[in-house]
């Protein structure tokens, strides 16, 4: 199956590209989506936005499931066509 | 004393008297400068009963301490005065460039009383204050009046603050102009400014401030750059400015669509926000006197209805004249952006009057004769249709142009449900039922419903707290535990910022002790974060017990109908807030009774008894 993590606001500038699709075996979970992702995004993301030893986003960064904010655990199983939206926190405006 | 310039000009016009006076330092040290100072006169001079576009009321324009020192993005003033909107305590703020030149020209303040007989505008240099006749200039808009001044007076280089036409017609939404059209926009100033007679206060100024500490302060400005720097959201407003929230502020549910009633439209957001424009019609263009982030926008559109080049729409004006109407065109809002600075009408309140009507429009409410156009949503004739009767006031735009509490209380028709104002000010863009910090900010805002004075979804967020620097931790952006004292902590921080004058997105990398650092070094007296703390708490307080005094309570204090109904869809979708509870938390952990009237210890804590 094929997931699309899309990257908004600044970290699209870091990643370079506004959305990665990731090919997954059926069934496979968040935490595999991050593992298969780790290596590119500690080196484009840097520390504030990536923890590198836990290969997850930071706390500072917002991930979305079907846009609820924050609705992903490692555990999380994803679905065919998932869009998983990752993005900062706000500012005043 | 270091960092004023030590005088206020006092300008009677009815009698076309002009007076200096010395600065208070006693009030200086307790209430800072700015809209901290600001409150004081307003507090001590105009009564609660005054009618705010009579002579009786007053307005006072002044800076702060830091303003026209090296500290960056301090070139910032604030006018105080009785609001016509919302009949209580005013403070809007606006940046650019005329600030260092007013108080470069030897003025902390100034304050003006009573209505000239016929229009004039205030000119300030050297310290000194002329007052010269503006009648040829009476109907200009706000651009044309600043080109005309500095032709007249031969200096291209004279800084003008002014009305256009919707203040001379006392539109009760209009703004206060400057520059390169950055505004004092919200709760018409403007309107108070043209019940005066007064189109425009121009000033130019090269005398120094004189500081504490240069080297102190450069150190700390060194380190709040760096913050800023690193910020993850702040860098951001440098290459797509404000506007680049649009990019993800609708995931959350932080930015409303159709008058509050939709919950998320992604396509919208994504042809408006700031990266598209970026993509689009930005040119490169200068930010506002020493500024380092610069998120002013510039832009040049080369063909069709909308070709122009000129300053561009920020945030809460894509909010307001974007998705609010259902409308993704980007050019069309640039050009509604430009109409309603033109004009002089506050974008937020405005955007939101159209908003209102628009739903009105679509119940069958009002009608196409009423309106004069096809009032249906995303229908970019008929917005800027709309803003130019608001401007002009004139149609139903003379009706929308006092603002969405006053129009609902003469339409009638259930409309009162979804006029969306706290206290008669017309709601920011920044959605309560996504971050319920913005409740209490939003239903005790001392200006009414104000983002600008109490930004306390940055905390749900993670962002450090003023007080210890430190994050909240985790927190259900959904719950009502724990909010009031964000809302408290974030009025207070912006209440020492509107005092200083600092802008408010670079205080975002600052906290209590950087500020109070930066005080320190600029004014030499002994400040500390507590110090600092204490000064904002204070300075809203006063604020508070200005608007008792002109007759607010806790029935004041309420959220409209719409906000406290759910969405139907985006992430915050079928979210309430429990208002009752975050209300009655809110006055606990401010030490104010349950009618939200602070309580005499709390006055005494503050050094306030006499008020």
């Amino acid at each position: 199956m094929k997931v699309k993590v899309s990257f908004l606001g600044l970290l699209r500038d870091k990643v370079g590209a506004p959305s990665l699709e990731v090919e997954l075996p059926e069934g496979a979970t968040f935490r595999e989506l991050l593992d298969r992702l780790a290596p590119e995004l500690e080196d484009k993301l840097g520390d504030w936005a990536w923890e590198r030893e836990a290969r997850r986003f930071a706390p500072r960064i917002m991930v979305s499931r079907s846009k609820v904010v924050g609705g992903y655990e490692d555990d999380t199983v994803l679905g065919d066509g998932e869009e998983i939206l990752v993005f900062p926190p706000l500012a005043g405006g | 004393m270091f960092g004023y310039m030590g005088t206020i000009a006092r300008v009677d016009l009815t009698h076309g008297q002009v007076k200096y006076e010395p600065l208070d330092e006693e009030a200086a040290r307790a209430f800072i400068g700015g809209a901290g100072y600001g409150t004081k006169i307003i507090y001590d001079e105009v009564p609660g009963d005054t009618d705010p576009l009579s002579p009786q009321n007053k307005v006072v324009f002044i800076t702060g301490p830091l303003t026209g020192t090296s500290f960056p993005t301090t070139t910032r003033y604030e006018v105080c005065t009785k609001s016509p909107l919302t009949n209580m305590w005013l403070a809007t703020s606006s940046a650019g460039w005329w600030a260092r030149d007013f108080k470069l020209a030897g003025f902390d303040g100034l304050i003006v009383e009573g209505k000239a007989e016929k229009p004039v505008y205030l000119w300030m240099t050297d310290g000194k204050v002329e007052i010269r006749d503006a009648s040829h200039l009476w109907g200009l808009d706000s651009d044309q009046t600043q080109e005309a001044i500095r032709n007249e007076l031969g200096d291209k280089d004279i800084k003008v603050s002014c009305i256009g036409p919707a203040g001379e017609k006392q539109v009760r939404l209009a703004s206060i102009m400057n520059d390169e059209q950055r505004a004092a926009g919200r709760g018409g100033a403007g309107a108070v400014m043209g019940s005066k007679n007064l189109k425009a206060v121009a000033v130019r100024g090269d005398r120094k401030v004189a500081v504490a500490d240069e080297a102190g302060l450069r150190e700390v400005a060194r380190r709040v750059r760096e913050a800023i720097k690193h910020h993850p959201v702040v860098s951001q407003f440098t290459p797509y400015g404000t506007a680049s929230l649009l990019e993800h502020s609708w995931v959350s549910g932080d930015t409303p669509n159709m008058n509050w009633a939709k919950g998320e439209w992604r396509e919208g957001c994504e042809k408006l926000n700031g990266r598209t424009m970026a993509e689009t019609i930005l040119v490169p263009h200068a930010g506002c006197h020493g500024c380092f982030i610069r998120c002013a926008r510039w832009i040049k559109i080369d063909k069709g209805r909308f070709a122009m080049e000129g300053p561009g729409p920020e945030y809460e004006t894509l909010c307001a004249f974007g998705t609010m109407l259902m409308n993704d065109n980007l050019e069309a809002v640039c050009w509604a952006n430009d109409l309603a600075n033109r004009l002089g009408v506050d974008t937020i309140s405005t955007g939101s009057a159209i908003a209102f009507a628009m739903e009105c429009y679509q119940r069958g409410i009002i009608t196409r004769e009423e309106a004069g156009c096809e009032l249906t949503w995303g229908n970019v004739d008929a917005i800027i249709e709309m803003i130019d009767q608001i401007g002009n006031a004139r149609g139903l735009g003379a009706l929308l142009g006092q603002g969405v509490k006053r129009a609902s209380a003469a339409i009638g028709k259930g409309s009162e449900d979804f006029a969306v104002h706290v206290k008669g000010m017309e709601v920011p863009y920044h959605d309560p039922r996504a971050y319920t910090s913005m409740v209490p900010v939003y239903a005790t805002g001392t200006r009414g419903a104000c983002h600008m004075h109490g930004a306390a979804f940055v905390m749900e967020q993670g962002a450090p707290r003023p007080d210890t620097g430190q994050p909240v931790g985790e927190i259900d952006r959904f719950s009502r535990e724990g909010k009031a004292i964000l809302a408290i902590l974030a009025q207070d921080k912006a209440s020492v910022v509107d005092s200083l004058t600092l802008c408010m997105i670079c205080s975002d990398g600052m906290i209590f002790a950087d500020i109070a650092e930066a005080l320190q070094a600029v004014t030499g007296e002994p400040w500390d974060a507590a110090r600092v703390g204490k000064a904002g708490e204070r300075i809203t307080t006063l604020q508070r017990l200005y608007d008792l005094k002109c007759g607010v309570t806790a029935a004041d204090d309420r959220f409209p109908r719409r906000l406290l109904e759910a969405v139907p869809d985006g992430s915050h979708a079928g979210r309430v807030p429990d208002f009752e509870y975050m209300i009655q938390d809110y006055y606990r952990e401010r030490g104010w009774d349950t009618n939200g009237v602070p309580k005499p210890e709390k006055l005494a804590e503050l050094g306030l008894e006499w008020a």
